[in-house]
Order: C-alpha cells, then sequence, then structure tokens
C-alpha cells in the first residue's frame, strides 16, 4: 500500500469528498469521529498487522501521523 | 437446551427518535456502522433488579416448576439498587423462592453471562446446588451522560434469566476465562462509588462523536477497547477450541457478545468464521452488556439457528477488562 492509498482508504471510512493528504488536518471534520478511528484501526490491524495504542491513538491529527506510527518502511511508495 | 427468558423496558429508543433530541445525530450512519436501529431505555425508577425480576417471572411462567426447584440464585449486574444488601437476597424474596437457597451478585459485563455459567456449572457439577437461577441485568442507559450521542445509540437496557438443573450443566463444555485489568480505564463510571465521591460539580468532557461525559458518567474509549478484543477474543476462540478438544469446522455456530455490528464483522473475519454460522443481531436490543448471549442464544434457537446436538461456541468480553468462552451442546 502507498501513503496515498492509505490517505484515500482514511477519505472512504469518513466518507468524505475532500481530497485527504498526509497534512490535511483530520481534528477539523466531524466525520474524524470514534467510529471512523474504529475503522482505521481495523485498517492498520488487516493491512499491516499492527495494533495502534489507545495514547498514540488519541493523538493522530493527520495522515502523515498515522504514517509515523505504522512506520515508513512499511510503505511501497 | 436450558430454559431462557427475557425482558426488555416498554420504553423504546429509535435511531429517529435520537435524531430529534439531536440534530447532528446520523442514524443512517449508525445503523450501518453498529447496526442498532433502536434500543430499549428504562424508565425513571426501574433499575436492573426489576427487568431481572421480570425475566425471572417471565421464566416461571413458561416453566412454572422451575420456581420451587431453584436452590441457588446468581444474578450478574453493574447497576446494583443499593450498595448492599444484596440485589439476589431482595430477588430471593420478591420471586417467592424458597429460602433454603443461595444467593448472591457478581459484579461483570460483558463476559457475565460466560462466568455465570462457569459458577453454575461448579455448583450444580460439585452437588452445592442442583437448580440454579442465574439472572443478568443492566441499565447502562442510567449511567450516560445525557449529552452522550455514542453511547447512547449502542447501549441498550434488559434482562436474562436461565435456569441450569445437573444435566444442562453437563452440555456445558470447558472454559476459557481471562482478565486483564490494565483495561479498567477505558470502560468506567468513575466517580460514586467508595473510591471517587459523585461530583456535582463533575465538568463535562469530550468524548468523541460530539459526544459528552463526565466522571460522574460513563466513559468508554471505543477504538481501545477495540484494539483489546482484536488481541484477545482470537487467541480466547483458539484457546477454548483447545479446551474443548475441537476445531472450529466442528463448531455449528458461533455467538460472540454483541457489543456492535462493526466490531463483530471485523473478528468474525479476522478469526475467519463463515458468515452463516456466526450470529449478529442487535439491531432491536443495542448492547445489553451481560445480556446480549442469552438473548441472543434464545433468539438464535426461535429462528432455528440452532437445534438439538448443536456445538455453539459462545464468547463474552469487555469491561474490566474480563472475557471468557465455552463451548455449549445444545
Amino acid at each position: 500500500m502507498t501513503k496515498q492509498e492509505l490517505c484515500a482508504e482514511i477519505a472512504e471510512i469518513m466518507e468524505i469528498e475532500d481530497e485527504i493528504t498526509e497534512q490535511t488536518d483530520l481534528k477539523k471534520y466531524e466525520e474524524f469521529d470514534s467510529l471512523a478511528i474504529m475503522s482505521i484501526v481495523a485498517l492498520v490491524n488487516s493491512r499491516f498487522g499492527k495494533k495502534i495504542p489507545g495514547t498514540a491513538l488519541q493523538q493522530i491529527n493527520t495522515a502523515g501521523d498515522l504514517i509515523a506510527l505504522i512506520g515508513e518502511g512499511a510503505f511501497s511508495d | 437446551m436450558f430454559p431462557i427468558s427475557v425482558c426488555f423496558p416498554s420504553k423504546e429508543l429509535s435511531n429517529e427518535d435520537l435524531h430529534r433530541i439531536f440534530s447532528d445525530f446520523n442514524a443512517e450512519k449508525v445503523a450501518k456502522k453498529i447496526g442498532v436501529t433502536s434500543r430499549h431505555v428504562a424508565a425513571a425508577g426501574e433499575t436492573a433488579l426489576d427487568l431481572a425480576a421480570g425475566a425471572a417471572e417471565n421464566l416461571f411462567a413458561a416453566n412454572p416448576e422451575l420456581r420451587a426447584q431453584t436452590d441457588y440464585l446468581l444474578f450478574c449486574t453493574q447497576s446494583p439498587d443499593y450498595f448492599l444488601p444484596t440485589g439476589a437476597c431482595i430477588l430471593q424474596d420478591r420471586l417467592g423462592l424458597s429460602r433454603q437457597i443461595g444467593a448472591l451478585d457478581f459484579n461483570l459485563g460483558c463476559s457475565g453471562f460466560v462466568y455465570g455459567l462457569s459458577l453454575a456449572k461448579g455448583l450444580l457439577g460439585s452437588g452445592i446446588a442442583s437448580g440454579v437461577l442465574l439472572l443478568t441485568a443492566e441499565t447502562y442507559t442510567r449511567y450516560l451522560h445525557p449529552e452522550d450521542r455514542g453511547n447512547r445509540a449502542i447501549f441498550g437496557d434488559g434482562a436474562a434469566a436461565v435456569f441450569l438443573n445437573p444435566e444442562d450443566a453437563a452440555r456445558i463444555g470447558g472454559f476459557f476465562l481471562g482478565t486483564d485489568g490494565r483495561g479498567r480505564d477505558n470502560l468506567i463510571v468513575r466517580n460514586g462509588g467508595a473510591r471517587h465521591a459523585w461530583d456535582p460539580d463533575a465538568a463535562g468532557k469530550e468524548a468523541g462523536m460530539n459526544s459528552t461525559y463526565s466522571d460522574n458518567h460513563l466513559y468508554m474509549n471505543g477504538p481501545e477497547i477495540f484494539n483489546f478484543t482484536i488481541e484477545a477474543v482470537p487467541a480466547m476462540v483458539r484457546r477454548v477450541l483447545e479446551k474443548n478438544r475441537l476445531t472450529m469446522d466442528e463448531i455449528n455456530y458461533v455467538i460472540f457478545h454483541q457489543a456492535n455490528s462493526f466490531m463483530l464483522s471485523y473478528l468474525r473475519t479476522l478469526i475467519g468464521i463463515p458468515s452463516d454460522r456466526f450470529y449478529m443481531n442487535l439491531e432491536h436490543t443495542g448492547n445489553t452488556v451481560s445480556s446480549t448471549l442469552p438473548i441472543a442464544l434464545a433468539d438464535a434457537e426461535r429462528r432455528k439457528l440452532i437445534s438439538a446436538g448443536d456445538k455453539v461456541l459462545i464468547a463474552g468480553f469487555g469491561v474490566g477488562y474480563s472475557y471468557g468462552a465455552t463451548v455449549l451442546t445444545i
């Protein structure tokens, strides 16, 4: 998965039309709610086999933050 | 299968009702994501004990002989009427049960029914009891902050009653039981017990999904609970199968605690359980905590999703964290 694909998946989870980039402030969207975060946890678990700890979850503001948590090396860019 | 009866408060709260209360509540999204379109809500003055008594009376109406056969009462709730006395003692009197019985409460949430079965099996297998009435009842909606949209969508109130005799107990297989108190802060009503007094000035806090809670109310860290289930539930399923010397192919049906449909679908895929052997229905009840498993078992039997001789794997998991699973032979 590329970083762009992850951003697109996040937009799909949030059901928003806007294009999400690594810098987009996700917290400004009301769609970035606990249901969306749960879906992102599921996505990261199934695609990367990784568990994001709860404390780190609360500090995610952008897709870039999530990419850093998953690890740059996990992406196929 | 052992007899099961349920009881719900008469008041129902639909997604449309929630939308009327909270104009920003997206009913369609909630129905799609968590699988709930309406839930029952206890009225003012209606307690978990009342619902438990209702479920027990429904059980006795269908099986009148069981009232006299009950010689042990187990009552699972986290919404007790009083700090003391014990709810099960009040229920002994209210249900007109013999005074020659054992009765106790136990405080567990989503794992409560499985733990209740483990206690009942122990009591019946050891000869301490010959007829166990196991009651589960919860009114989590009473713990919710008025502005807590997210949890109001998920949780519903309800109760269930089951009766087990030694033959029923012999049809309950081996258990896997798990506990991890490190998760205690992720699903908690912090104030009002002995540790932290109820605080008349407790401030509202942001809980995501435009929801609010305070330390006097129920707080749930949904994503973190989800993390716990991803880790604990697949391993629990593997271990309970090992314990019963079974493989998933030999299991006719799987019923998990009905937490929310998104979580259930994810766990089903993660573990690799075929969808036609996996129960999912919380549309009209929501998450009723310790009662989801007996409600589901009764519903599955009524809809002939399970029948005599079937091996049914049941698993509960949540608040504590506490989790447990077993295999029933129907």
